[in-house]
């Protein structure tokens, strides 16, 4: 079991102001298929500034992509 | 640059466990999340449960990543504190292209004791076009169970797309009124998907339902019917109606008799009395 750490997240958000709302869901094959890495981890710590949300994750299991 | 929702808290994913999908960015790694738009931690990733895989839903380390997804999605459906979560993404087709390779790791969860698991189970199944699994569900006592169940079973109903006999038939009960108003609709639209020669029966006494979405469905499954459209699964219509050609009862005035919903909701009886007379005029079809 090894830490991962400093996931940053990115999320970009609708160029609309007036939407609110999740507009479209992932399929997991999909996912499977850009991710680098697939890991079964847990969140150890978690912070957020400017805007940027940053991970530290402890990873359990490794399904894709360089064992941890 | 990259900006967090608004709606994302930090100190909220403090000791969750779940997949993660990372992809190399830089240096470092970005979540890809499971969901788009303005969205909160929930969707950042697939919870499942902390500690070893549940029996029955271990895997080898040299396996596949599918087969590894599939499996934690199997252990993370059975388990009490994950389910509600699964059972959500399910609904919303997250797991949708994992295609029949799920089929084993639904059939395992159809065996559970607990009721919102073996649904799920089903609900997987009947997604999957597999006629035995609507069967089980038509002879359940559907009644009796949860109203978030017979939702999730409502929901799998309307991706239910198999030519297969028995399965019309089963969808052919769950048109019953003692059905929940949801599951009717769900039937029906499954009837209009597959619009084989054994639904015409059924989408035609559908015509005069008190529903007006269902008698639009009806419409529209005949329609498809007559002008030879391919059945295709929920992903794959999209491709399979581009590459069409009409099939050979098609007569150039089917397209005007083939409505928008709201075209349909101004003339309704236009519309459904041109396909009464074209079902009158082909008793064989």
């Amino acid at each position: 079991m090894k830490t991962l750490k400093i996931v940053t997240l990115g999320l970009f958000l609708t160029a609309s102001w007036v939407f609110c709302g999740v507009f479209a869901s992932y399929s997991v094959g999909g996912l499977l298929t850009q991710a680098d890495q697939v890991v079964v981890a847990t969140v150890r710590n978690s912070s957020s500034s400017a805007q940027t949300l940053s991970l530290d994750l402890i990873v359990s299991r490794t399904l894709k992509g360089m064992r941890l | 640059m990259v900006q967090t929702s608004s709606t994302i808290t930090a100190s909220h994913l403090a000791g969750r466990t779940g997949l993660w999908f990372l992809q190399q960015s830089g240096t470092g790694l970005v979540v890809l999340p499971l969901m788009a738009g303005d969205i909160s931690e929930n969707d950042l990733y697939l919870p499942v449960p902390s500690g070893t895989l549940a029996p029955g839903f271990s895997y080898d380390i040299s396996a596949a990543s599918k087969t590894k997804l599939i499996q934690e999605i199997g252990a993370a459906a059975q388990d009490t504190t994950t389910a509600g979560a699964i059972s959500r993404l399910a609904t919303m087709r997250v797991f949708a292209d994992l295609g029949s390779d799920a089929l084993p790791m639904f059939g395992q969860l159809t065996a559970s004791p607990q009721t919102a698991t073996m649904a799920m189970g089903l609900a997987g199944q009947i997604r999957l076009g597999l006629p035995s699994a609507l069967n089980t569900m038509v002879n359940s006592n559907m009644g009796a169970l949860p109203p978030d169940v017979q939702s999730q079973f409502a929901n799998s109903v309307c991706e239910y797309r198999n030519t297969d006999a028995g399965g019309v038939a089963a969808l052919g009960v769950l048109l019953g009124l003692q059905y929940l108003d949801s599951v009717r609709a769900c039937a029906t639209h499954a009837l209009r998907e597959i619009h084989s020669q054994q639904t015409l029966p059924l989408l035609e006494k559908l015509l005069e339902d008190k529903s007006p979405t269902i008698r639009y469905d009806a419409v529209i499954g005949i329609a498809q019917f007559a002008i030879g459209f391919p059945v295709a699964r929920m992903e794959d219509k999209k491709a399979a109606v581009a590459g069409f050609t009409p099939g050979p009862n098609f007569t150039s005035d089917m397209y005007p008799h083939y409505p928008a919903m709201d075209l349909f909701f101004k003339n309704e009886q236009e519309y459904i009395s041109y396909w009464k007379t074209w079902l009158a005029a082909h008793p064989a079809q």
